[in-house]
């Protein structure tokens, strides 16, 4: 067998091999990836309706980073305003507009019209 | 503080009799409406309110009642184009009655009151109203205007007045707390 054909043949070994060992590693972390569920929790999107002058639901859980996006489905305006002091609030929403924030942490909401309806976001 | 109570009752009770019973003829039953009239009693029953909050606005200095006057002078705007809209979409006229008759009769008597006071006098004044106008409202809401809608969309649009007059009162006491005892 000529030399240059030998070495050749090594070459090839050894590709075959890089690439087997490749393909082993990518099953092995995509089968980790879906098993974790991720590898880190994807910022997920909750809705909350306004109807029938309440906050459906009213008691929210989700993650840091999560969104929340409320939507006035009632005759009259709406809008979503943090209980705390120079907090998040919305602009009126008139029935069918939406509005939407990230939650960095606890916080108890209300309706600044109708100062009667309260909510909850808490972090999981 | 049980005058107060008993008199705020006694002027739901009132508000109530003159929503529902127009003499005392109808003492044992509701008045019967058709959808053109609960078409204009939801109107001016609505149109009321906003009156009201028109006085609030002009002779109120207190921030809690202003800002209740606002939200009742747009929310029941909201309302009074919800069901134009519907009456037109339906072709029906909204047909003057003996009950809307009598609740214009009645507003021009409480809105001769509360122009009659000033100051805190008349925050509360106007608070006590809103609340026992209210109570009333939903009573003949609940009582009288939903249970005798025929068309489907009218009474759809009734039910979803409801809750909102509900939060009204809510909201209406919570700001009467603050005159309780004065």
């Amino acid at each position: 067998m000529p030399k240059w054909f030998k070495n050749s043949l090594q070459v090839n070994n050894t590709r075959m091999k890089f690439v087997r060992n490749t393909l082993f590693l990518l099953f092995a972390v995509s089968l980790l990836y879906s098993c974790s569920g991720g590898f880190k929790n994807e910022p997920k999107l909750y809705h909350v309706q306004i109807k029938d002058m309440k906050f459906q639901p009213a008691e929210l859980i989700v993650d840091k980073g999560d969104t929340v996006e409320w939507t006035n489905m009632d005759i009259t305006d709406h809008d979503v305003t943090e209980d705390a002091p120079n907090g998040w609030a919305s602009a009126p929403m008139a029935t069918g507009k939406s509005w939407k924030t990230v939650i960095e942490k606890n916080t108890n909401y209300h309706c600044n019209i109708h100062k009667v309806m309260k909510g909850s976001v808490t972090l999981e | 503080m049980k005058i107060i109570k008993t008199c705020a009752a006694l002027a739901a009770s009132a508000a109530v009799y003159s929503l529902t019973l127009i003499t005392p003829v109808y003492a044992q039953k509701a008045p019967k409406l058709n959808d053109a009239e609960i078409a204009s009693v939801a109107v001016t029953a609505n149109q009321i309110d906003i009156n009201y909050a028109a006085i609030a606005k002009e002779k109120s200095k207190n921030a809690a009642v202003l800002e209740f006057a606002k939200t009742m002078s747009n929310d029941h705007k909201s309302v009074i184009d919800k069901a134009v809209a519907l009456v037109t979409k339906l072709h029906v006229t909204p047909k003057d009655n003996a009950v809307s008759k009598s609740l214009n009769a009645g507003a021009k008597k409480t809105k001769a009151k509360l122009r009659a006071k000033s100051g805190k006098a008349f925050d509360k004044a106007y608070i006590d109203n809103e609340v026992a106008y209210h109570k009333a409202v939903i009573a003949a809401v609940e009582g009288i205007l939903i249970p005798q809608a025929q068309n489907a969309e009218l009474k759809a649009l009734l039910q979803s007045v409801d809750p909102v007059l509900k939060t009204h009162l809510e909201h209406a006491e919570m700001v009467q707390k603050q005159f309780a005892g004065k």
